[in-house]
């Protein structure tokens, strides 16, 4: 199912929560980035109908959201907040929420067992949710959003307090709900986290979309921006005097101890073609070539900045 | 919504605001183990103390603890899944809004009304203790009726106060005034315009508790305050039970376009 965004803004009263957002979520798994206070949590909970748009339209398969109880036989969400029903217990959380749902006693029970299976879950399911971990407060969280197959699937920070054993089934588990054409959103303020779950992000902050799209288009975006490329080799010395020689390298920083330095250039394809001669014509011998702004926390970095 | 108001109930029997009012419905029963304890003294007077009951029912419970628990219920629907942020749950389901609104008044009116007809017979049988068992077996349907009574009570005070709740600032403090200002005066005030009180028609179905006054004697009070031209009880029933519907039908109307802006964490 897509979802459709347009210009949609939320503000409570002077304060602005998003502001005049426009994309398109496509099946798959789609990465919402962005510090604490970005506006993420607020545009899940537009997306999820629990608040009004102030401005604009958001549609899931063509149909409006808010106050629209039909469409949320399709939606599976795990928000943000840690709270819950702490007298129940895991199973009996998850068999309610699946009532609720429209299911039979029989069916929600069947739903309920599958959903806390895939969660591995089944040791505490009968324990009360006010004495599990955070892991497992997750884990139930999640339980219940997936519970009843859902097309589209918000998670808001589904990795919070979960141990790398619980981190690591999730991100498969959403991987894979995204590889079977679900439209699953994930919003974290932490990037290596939704870099492992997919390349499609949109980046927020101040409730505004900062960029939309594969972490490498992201970066083509920002030409002003200085690419950084650190280079490991056997001269150090000679590679940095003959590199600071040309216009685009606004700056080189050395570490001699670890034979590697860091360039920054504002044309990137230049320097990568130039390179190899360099390399060459001084006896320059290199080991290895990386760019940390290739990845999601450089980008994100400046972005925001 | 037979699973919803089922859900709600049994959320109901866990929260705070439950204990709360279970603390205020404990108010008579405190009140009736004080004139227990000195009711020697009382006895010496020429009062009994199973004669003080219907006075006590009809005011504190009917005139008090009915009005002043709906007002903290109705002014707070959804509150408990508001202040425990639990309703992002319930609103990402495919249940109308209405419906989750109206399962969990007809759930309120439940737990309080239970509450309070429970605090009703504990506070009937101190009142009773050395009148023998047969005077409260022999009251017992007029007790349940009372129950009834304050059940259709709160079915008309919750979703009324839950109106004001919604519409208004400081809903609590309208729902005392109007509680205690229109209702308590209008409601005395002779010719018709006392039938535009709730507690009007709730007088006109309240049990007269005859046992026990038969016994007393002492009920002057209660056939000065209550409606000696009566409508009829069915009448009484047929219109609360129409504000009830229309009441909790404006409520759930209104809240199902409210949004609820839950901090986040």
């Amino acid at each position: 199912m897509n979802i459709e965004v347009r210009n949609l803004s939320k503000w409570y009263g002077q304060v602005i929560g998003v502001n005049n957002l426009n994309f398109t979520l496509k099946p798959g798994v789609t990465g919402f980035l962005g510090p604490n206070g970005a506006g993420k949590t607020t545009l899940l909970r537009l997306l999820t109908g629990q608040l009004r748009p102030s401005k604009g339209s958001l549609a899931i398969d063509g149909r409006a959201v808010w106050n629209n109880h039909r469409i949320m036989e399709h939606i599976g969400y795990c928000p943000e907040v840690d709270a819950f029903w702490n007298y129940m217990t895991g199973w009996d959380f998850v068999g309610s929420l699946m009532r609720m749902q429209g299911f039979d006693s029989e069916e929600a029970r069947t739903r309920t067992r599958d959903a806390i299976t895939l969660m591995d879950m089944e040791e505490a399911e009968h324990k009360r949710i006010g004495g599990y971990s955070k892991g497992m407060r997750q884990r139930i969280k999640m339980a219940q959003a997936i519970a009843h197959d859902p097309d589209v699937l918000f998670l808001d920070e589904p990795l919070n307090g979960m141990d790398p054993l619980g981190r690591h089934q999730t991100i498969e588990l959403i991987k894979k709900m995204g590889s079977e054409g679900r439209t699953v959103v994930v919003s974290s303020h932490i990037l290596h986290e939704v870099e492992e779950m997919t390349d499609t992000i949109l980046l927020i902050n101040h409730g505004r979309l900062l960029a939309e799209g594969n972490i490498y288009e992201i970066r083509r975006l920002i030409d002003t921006h200085p690419l950084q490329v650190t280079i490991r080799c056997d001269n150090v010395n000679v590679l940095t005097a003959k590199l600071l020689e040309f216009e685009d390298v606004k700056s080189v920083e050395f570490d001699r101890e670890r034979s590697q330095l860091t360039v920054e250039t504002v044309r990137p394809d230049d320097f990568h073609l130039r390179l190899p001669g360099i390399a060459l014509e001084n006896g320059v011998k290199i080991h290895s070539l990386w760019s940390p702004d290739e990845n999601l926390e450089a980008v994100f970095d400046y972005l925001v900045r | 919504m037979g699973f919803l108001i089922g859900f709600f109930l049994r959320n109901g029997i866990h929260s705070r605001r439950t204990i709360w009012m279970a603390i205020l419905a404990l108010i008579p029963v405190g009140c009736s183990l004080l004139l227990w304890l000195i009711h020697p003294l009382l006895e010496d007077e020429g009062i009994e103390l199973a004669a003080l009951f219907p006075q006590m029912a009809f005011f504190l419970f009917l005139h008090f603890l009915l009005p002043v628990m709906a007002v903290f219920i109705g002014t707070a629907v959804l509150a408990d899944e508001v202040d425990d942020r639990t309703l992002p749950y319930l609103l990402v389901r495919p249940v109308p809004r209405w419906m989750t609104v109206l399962s969990k008044t007809i759930a309120s009116c439940f737990t309080v009304g239970i509450l309070l007809f429970l605090s009703l017979i504990l506070t009937y049988t101190v009142m009773m203790l050395g009148s023998g068992a047969g005077e409260w077996f022999a009251s017992l349907p007029r007790l349940l009726r009372s129950g009834g009574v304050l059940f259709i009570g709160f079915l008309v005070y919750v979703p009324l106060f839950g109106l004001l709740g919604g519409i208004l600032k400081r809903p609590v403090l309208t729902g005392l005034l109007f509680t205690f200002g229109w209702e308590k005066t209008v409601a005395f005030f002779p010719g018709n315009v006392k039938k535009m009180t709730v507690v009007h028609y709730l007088h006109v179905i309240f049990p007269k508790l005859h046992s026990v006054r038969a016994q007393s004697g002492r009920s002057a009070l209660l056939e000065l305050v209550l409606p000696t031209k009566q409508i009829s009880p069915v009448l009484a029933i047929v219109i609360l039970l129409l504000l009830a519907v229309v009441f909790g039908g404006l409520l759930a109307s209104l809240l199902s376009l409210r949004e609820y802006r839950l901090e986040q964490s």
